[in-house]
């Protein structure tokens, strides 16, 4: 009886570290697109939209430059 | 035709962009299958995404830098960002990261008709934006122009695009299905959509250099990068039409 392969565990995180950074992607170009949008509403609209979609630009952000360093040391060190 | 702008719906158009781009190229994957494993084909996205958003926000940026200063506080503010700085970022990003993993295939065909339909879907979002958006066209007489709230009529150069698009998508959906290349069917859809950037963007009022603005610059410099590519993809296929006769 063979035993069955072992789970490619570094294939695993690897999807998942790129799922996450694709996801980070798109939500910090879509936080932009709200922050510009929002300039054209009157302040009491605007400046709202605008932190709150800064605010999600900067977890953005933070989260892919984590990613990106994750990614370095698992394949460089 | 007169016409209430909505910018509010641009980024819902946006995201719903992303989500059937993403939802069509899932079903092209699991319909035509995909030579690439798993963690390769997420890290292509993944370069593909982030790419995508350094060369639209780079390329918008360099847009307004005659009215703004190129600082970190301006790349995160609302701004400019553009399809065809996305495109070529995403592309230049995919192929450094193809390098680095020592990824020899061809990975775009997947993504040539997801992309067509979803560009297609966020100019909807562009047209009802109005003049709050920088894709409106120029002034014209037709009797289709639009008057997108300054009372002067313009060419709907959105519309235009989601019909250029939608031609685009089904010929490149008719082309997939013939024996082809590998790589082929994405070169061909972003050399398509850089060239009818080219011409579109005539009739649009954006400022000029040297007689062409600055997104027709970046596709023509796209075009140039992509005509050896090109060339050799056909030549190849010649070559395989050609040994089969």
């Amino acid at each position: 009886m063979s035993t069955p392969p072992p789970t490619p565990e570094p294939q695993r995180t690897s999807i998942t570290l790129s799922r996450l950074a694709a996801i980070f992607a798109v939500t910090f170009g879509l936080a932009f697109g709200l922050c510009t949008v929002s300039a054209n509403f009157n302040e009491k609209f605007s400046a709202p939209l605008i932190k709150a979609s800064l605010a999600i630009e900067g977890i953005c952000l933070v989260a892919l430059l984590v990613i990106g360093m994750i990614a370095f040391i698992r394949n460089y060190m | 035709m007169t016409f209430i702008p909505h910018p509010g719906l641009h980024p819902v158009f946006e995201a719903l962009a992303y989500a059937v781009g993403f939802a069509i190229y899932r079903r092209s994957r699991r319909r035509s299958g995909d030579f690439l494993p798993e963690d390769h084909r997420w890290l292509v996205i993944a370069a593909a995404s982030i790419g995508a958003l350094l060369g639209l926000r780079l390329l918008g940026l360099l847009e307004e830098i005659p009215m703004t200063q190129l600082t970190w506080r301006n790349v995160l503010l609302p701004g400019g960002k553009t399809i065809v700085g996305g495109l070529l970022g995403g592309w230049v990003a995919v192929e450094i990261a193809k390098r680095l993993k020592h990824i020899h295939s061809r990975t775009g065909d997947l993504f040539a008709v997801p992309l067509c339909l979803g560009i297609a879907i966020g100019r909807i979002g562009c047209f009802l934006a109005g003049l709050a958006d920088d894709t409106f066209g120029t002034p014209t007489s037709l009797p289709w122009g639009v008057d997108f709230g300054d009372g002067i009529p313009r060419h709907p150069t959105q519309l235009y695009e989601i019909l250029f698009l939608i031609f685009l998508a089904l010929a490149l959906n008719r082309y997939d299905r013939h024996p082809h290349p590998q790589g082929s069917t994405f070169r061909l859809s972003l050399a398509a959509y850089l060239a009818w950037r080219v011409l579109i963007d005539f009739i649009k009022p954006q400022p000029v250099h040297y007689g062409l603005n600055l997104i027709q610059w970046a596709c023509i410099g796209g075009l140039l990068a992509l005509a050896p590519s090109i060339l050799e993809l056909f030549r190849r296929q010649q070559i395989s039409v050609r040994s089969t006769s």
